[in-house]
């Protein structure tokens, strides 16, 4: 009895360790890869290579003075920035570092994953709400409103691979993958990869933050710490999206000759950039763009995934595996050239009397 | 059973990252869709004509600058070419060349930052910005080297210019000619046919043919609706008449329109530049005008075609040293006339991006 | 080149155009009564040979005797242009009809002649101050409105 407790205070303060070590990496990641490809710098002055950049925003956030505005609903307005961060912190119990290095193994362990990130959305929904202001409203409107219907692709594009591994264990599912699995299932990549993407609120789809429009969205009127939980959500959000998927897609911590954990990271690194490349490049797209392109495109895109995977597993389980995953691309590429002609992205004018 | 909805009235804010400058909507929404929409201005008032009567023509130069701050040397043009043809004043032939090199320089500087602020707005987070302004860099260090300033040039006079261009200008401007066409093509290949910006501008924020000319509007935004309006050509001024160019008219009058104008605009400015520095001749730079200018009574009305638009002056002097009357006819504010029926129908979103194409400073709108 | 048009013949078109109307078209510009200021816009866009549809300017000036409001027209169909004035005598309550239905563009040059002006133009869609705040006393750009330095 006293072994579980152990395990469960050591793997706390190691993941609570990483979380933040690598949010505070993330962030300086970021800034400098931005600043590159803006032909900048990015920051270089506070230590070597702006290495201590992060630490000095943690700093200011810290000192800052904490403004309630005087309308607004006091219980819920302190309650939010926790709710959006705890889910985030317990996504990460379920992923595997090494081969059963991992908080618990549940044989769950995708479906937690899943459940837990849903309540995010609570939580930014309370804060937008809670400010009484006008401009977090909005954002606090288009969140629900993006957020949950990504949920459906997401969960649907994870679905093939879970019919392909026959488990929801997140170990099971890194140990079946002798062919890395954004291979066999390249469609379910890029739907996962999107919906993900407007999960946690990255350009092209953070127009729930649009600087630009609505000035911040639901984090207008905070500062202080709860901004700062705010930020470390976001960044610890992508962390743990990047994190699954790795493991769902590109095998987890397997790898040759050296040590899992550094597999395990490098990966991690490599989708992280990605998606920074993605934030630098592309401008933002409207809401009812975003959610055209959900219901109408990542949805079929998602369902048809599904089918094809079944019809896979059930009619050729022996098939070739070269063969296999030649088809899978080819109609992967096929699908999303069909389906971009068919529909149109977003209403037009409307018409007011 | 009809949901009962409220509408909804924001405050687009005199200070928000994208109204550029200190300008103020209030909007009337329904869900995300704009119902009504009203503009105050006024923030920036500084009553730059109430002042300029009080001081003479020289000392009403620099108040030129700071009306349409990201073009300042084509202000300085207008306002000094409408003195020149009150009093009679004659401009030499090198003092001409320089004027219309130092315009078309400006154009392309204030386009590119126009560009730059509208894909920031629609949310490419200042990466097209930061090219942008690597090039508007380059033709500012030009400007610093004549007039010793980056921003509020100072430097036309009456008859001409007080000092001569430093020697390492044409070399560094030839430099900079040879290199501009395959930074615009860069620009156009970049982001013209990027999908997001093509679905979030094409057919948005229309300004039809007929409205566009009833409200006044002018420059770009005028060409971009389909009509063949511009001041160098139809009504040319300083020596236009030499040169060779094209001017670039679209068809349809929406947000893509008018972003495409404006860089077809910079190709042909880089072409009439190659023309001026080949032809520049020899000379004097500075025409015959008395130390303290008193032109004799009667008023004037002079026009040029600046980067936002029509850009005009209407003095009227009773023989003094100061203007009698001293007016400068705003394109940015009257731009700005349509803006309601642009953008009624369409979402916050959409508004950012029609406003953003318009490209107003609001130093010209309040004056 | 933009044509300045002939002045003493836009006179006699427009003479014919609405008898009884008092036009002087002696100098640079045409000069008409504020009365009839609206009528002769209302011609000037709608007669072909004229057809001056673009506005360029609307402003105002403040001589000692009265207040002068002056059109810059301008004709992108034939590429002409011309100058209309009228004066205001009545320098307390200045008024004239606004020609916001004939152009769209004179909506805000309107509202700034009113604001730095004091002239209040009738039939307007919306006539307040456009760059002072509400509550401002007193109307800067005249002669008489001397502001401390």
């Amino acid at each position: 009895m006293s072994d579980f407790w152990i395990h469960l205070l050591v793997y706390l303060v190691i993941l609570f360790g990483f979380v933040i070590v690598s949010v505070l990496i993330f962030i300086w990641l970021e800034r400098r890869l931005i600043g590159r490809f803006q032909l900048r710098p990015g920051p270089n002055r506070a230590g070597p290579f702006g290495l201590l950049q992060p630490i000095a925003d943690a700093i200011k956030v810290l000192i800052k003075e904490d403004i309630i505005p005087s309308e607004a609903d006091k219980g819920v307005f302190w309650l939010a920035p926790l709710v959006a961060f705890v889910p985030v912190m317990l996504m990460f119990a379920a992923i595997p570092f090494a081969d059963g290095v991992m908080l618990v193994d549940l044989n769950i362990g995708i479906l937690y994953i899943l459940a837990v990130s849903s309540v995010t959305v609570i939580g930014i929904f309370m804060a937008g709400w809670s400010s009484n202001s006008k401009y977090s409203l909005l954002g606090a409107m288009r969140t629900i409103a993006q957020e949950v219907s990504y949920e459906i692709p997401l969960v649907l594009s994870i679905l093939g691979v879970v019919m392909l591994t026959g488990s929801l264990s997140m170990n099971e599912i890194v140990k079946a993958q002798d062919v890395p699995f954004i291979l066999l299932q390249p469609l379910g990549f890029f739907v996962y990869l999107s919906a993900a993407m407007a999960e946690v609120n990255r350009t092209p789809f953070d127009l729930l933050e649009a600087e630009s429009e609505i000035i911040a969205g639901f984090h207008t009127e905070y500062s202080g710490m709860k901004f700062g939980l705010f930020y470390l959500m976001e960044y610890a959000e992508v962390l743990a999206v990047s994190a699954i998927a790795t493991t769902l897609f590109l095998g987890g911590w397997q790898g040759p000759l050296l040590h899992p954990v550094f597999w395990f990271i490098a990966k991690v690194l490599l989708v992280f950039m990605f998606i920074i490349w993605v934030r630098a490049t592309l401008p933002r797209l409207r809401i009812d763009q975003v959610m055209a392109f959900g219901w109408k495109f990542l949805l079929p895109l998602s369902l048809a995934n599904l089918v094809i995977t079944a019809f896979e597993i059930l009619i050729a389980p022996d098939i070739n595996t070269a063969v296999l995953i030649g088809i899978n691309i080819a109609v992967m590429f096929g699908l999303i050239l069909l389906f971009s002609r068919f529909y149109k992205l977003g209403g037009g004018r409307v018409s007011i009397k | 059973m009809a949901i009962k909805t409220e509408n909804f009235i924001l405050n687009i804010g005199p200070q928000h990252p994208s109204t550029h400058g200190v300008f103020r909507l209030r909007i009337v929404l329904d869900g995300e869709v704009i119902t009504d929409l009203e503009p105050v201005f006024g923030y920036l008032h500084r009553g730059i004509e109430k002042l300029a009567e009080g001081r003479t023509y020289l000392q009403d130069i620099p108040f030129t600058d700071r009306l349409d701050y990201l073009g300042s040397m084509t202000n300085n043009h207008a306002y000094v070419m409408a003195v020149e043809k009150l009093a009679g004043i004659t401009v030499p032939e090198r003092a001409e060349y320089i004027r219309v090199i130092l315009d078309e320089l400006q154009r392309i500087a204030s386009h590119l930052a126009g560009l730059g602020f509208f894909l920031n707005d629609l949310g490419a987070l200042q990466t097209p910005l930061l090219y942008m302004f690597r090039e508007r860099e380059k033709i500012v260090e030009l400007f610093d080297m004549c007039s010793g300033q980056r921003l509020n040039y100072n430097y036309y006079r009456f008859g001409g210019f007080v000092q001569d261009l430093p020697e390492e200008f044409l070399p560094a401007l030839k430099i900079l000619l040879d290199t501009l066409p395959g930074f615009i093509d860069e620009y156009e290949q970049l982001i013209s046919t990027n999908e997001i910006v093509l679905i979030r501008t094409k057919g948005v924020g229309v300004l039809k043919r007929d409205l566009a000319i009833n409200s006044s509007a002018a420059g770009p935004v005028l060409r971009a609706s389909g009509i063949n309006w511009d001041i160098r050509r139809n009504d040319p001024y300083s020596i236009y008449n030499r040169f060779e160019f094209d001017i670039p008219i679209a068809k349809n009058g929406d947000t893509y329109d008018r972003y495409m104008i404006r860089i077809l605009e910079m190709r042909q400015s880089v072409r009439i530049l190659r023309q001026a520095v080949k032809d520049l001749p020899e000379g004097e730079i500075m025409g015959k005008a008395p130390k303290l200018l008193k032109p004799p009574a009667g008023e004037v009305y002079s026009r040029i075609e600046g980067p936002k638009g029509e850009l005009g002056f209407y003095l009227v002097s009773d023989g003094t040293d100061k203007p009698y009357r001293w007016r400068v006819r705003p394109p940015c504010l009257l731009n700005l006339s349509a803006l309601k029926d642009m953008v009624v129908g369409w979402k916050v979103a959409d508004l950012m991006a029609i406003f953003g194409s318009i490209d107003i400073v609001m130093g010209e709108v309040d004056r | 080149m933009t044509a300045v048009l002939d002045y003493p013949q836009l006179k006699a078109a427009l003479s014919k155009e609405l008898p009884g109307i008092e036009i002087q078209a002696d100098g640079s510009f045409l000069l008409v009564s504020p009365e009839d200021m609206h009528k002769v816009c209302e011609r000037l866009t709608s007669l072909p040979s004229i057809q001056m549809d673009y506005l360029t300017n609307l402003t105002a000036a403040d001589y000692s005797e009265y207040i002068e409001i002056i059109f810059h027209l301008n004709s992108i169909t034939h590429n002409t242009s011309a100058t209309v004035k009228t004066r205001l005598t009545d320098k307390k309550n200045p008024k004239m009809a606004s020609v916001v239905d004939i152009w769209r563009g004179a909506e805000l040059q309107e509202r700034e002649i009113y604001d730095l002006f004091g002239v209040f133009f009738e039939n307007h869609i919306g006539l307040k101050r456009i760059f002072l705040w509400e509550g401002f006393e007193g109307y800067p750009l005249r002669k008489d409105f001397v502001n401390g330095h």
